[in-house]
């Protein structure tokens, strides 16, 4: 247990910054922190190279899992405004995106906040997903495109 | 280089991956395409905000609660081992006991009908053949049947 509350310490910060960017709620955001952990935990660490990406990967599938729950059921999530020191425009634009982003297929999603969250290289971001960097580099092409594209009809309208 | 493929590319232009050659063919286009122009401006924007978002901290406690789960959990499993057992017993004795009554009635009945077997003279052709009895019906063991 005591391994793993060092890993926790290690990891944990870069993990949830990926789950709340993926999510952008804290309370979802927190349960799928501890969900991942819990997983891990419960399966061990025996052959786990790159326990960042294993972390990772676990989150991604809660991740995915939640959406796909949420679509069946036609569940919205609850919205958690925040205040801060933007203009009114950039707070609209803000909260645009932050919606446009959980309404993006996990697994474009995952990709995008990873490379603009995260800051990780495509490289690292292949590495931990496991996905070939072809892949990665479609993935957040279309993830920024569909992006641009919500947020443009939007404003259209 | 047209829209189709700068929006191809649009990724690796925005991070910086580009050959120098592919770069200033996308440079290119952008001098003369609007649309893909304020395509990337939009995109950088996204970034920008993105970039720019605030995480907040997880609760101090997330790892005490998983410990507190995960303790429980080893708590109710001796208990889980025991039903898990006692059911995969009942299970194997179940299985053991309808085999071991069907072969005793197998080999009972064997017994019975092998005592019970009779020659059996034709009086016509003076053949004998042999029978057993199968529940009060005798049945020849040759292709010929009839009762006694």
């Amino acid at each position: 247990m005591e391994d793993w509350r060092e890993i926790y310490e290690k990891e944990s910060g870069f993990v949830f910054k990926f789950i709340y960017g993926a999510v952008q709620n804290k309370n979802d955001a927190e349960d799928i922190l501890q969900e991942t952990f819990y997983r891990a935990m419960k399966r061990g660490k025996k052959n786990i190279k790159n326990m960042r990406g294993y972390l990772l990967r676990i989150a991604r599938n809660i991740i995915y899992d939640s959406w796909k729950s949420r679509r069946r059921m036609s569940e919205y999530i609850k919205e958690e405004k925040r205040v801060d020191n933007y203009h009114p425009e950039d707070i609209e634009t803000k909260i645009e995106i932050q919606k446009s982003i959980k309404k993006l297929h996990p697994d474009f999603r995952t990709v995008f906040v990873l490379r603009e969250i995260n800051g990780m290289s495509y490289e690292e971001i292949a590495v931990a997903l496991r996905l070939p960097v072809g892949t990665v580099k479609s993935r957040l092409n279309r993830a920024r495109l569909a992006l641009r594209e919500t947020l443009r009809r939007k404003v259209e309208l | 280089m047209n829209c189709k493929e700068f929006r191809r590319i649009l990724s690796d232009y925005l991070d910086g991956t580009l050959t120098e050659k592919i770069k200033k063919e996308a440079d290119d286009h952008l001098k003369i395409c609007r649309s893909c122009k304020a395509l990337v401006e939009d995109v950088r924007l996204i970034q920008k905000y993105t970039t720019e978002t605030e995480i907040p901290m997880p609760s101090p406690y997330i790892f005490q609660r998983i410990e507190t789960r995960i303790a429980a959990e080893k708590r109710k499993r001796p208990y889980r081992l025991i039903y898990k057992l006692s059911l995969g017993a009942t299970f194997i004795a179940l299985i053991v006991s309808v085999l071991f009554f069907g072969i005793f009635r197998s080999e009972r009945r064997y017994a019975e009908n092998k005592q019970q077997i009779y020659i059996v003279q034709e009086e016509s052709s003076g053949y004998e053949y042999p029978v057993y009895n199968t529940g009060g019906k005798y049945i020849l063991t040759t292709y010929t049947t009839g009762s006694l």
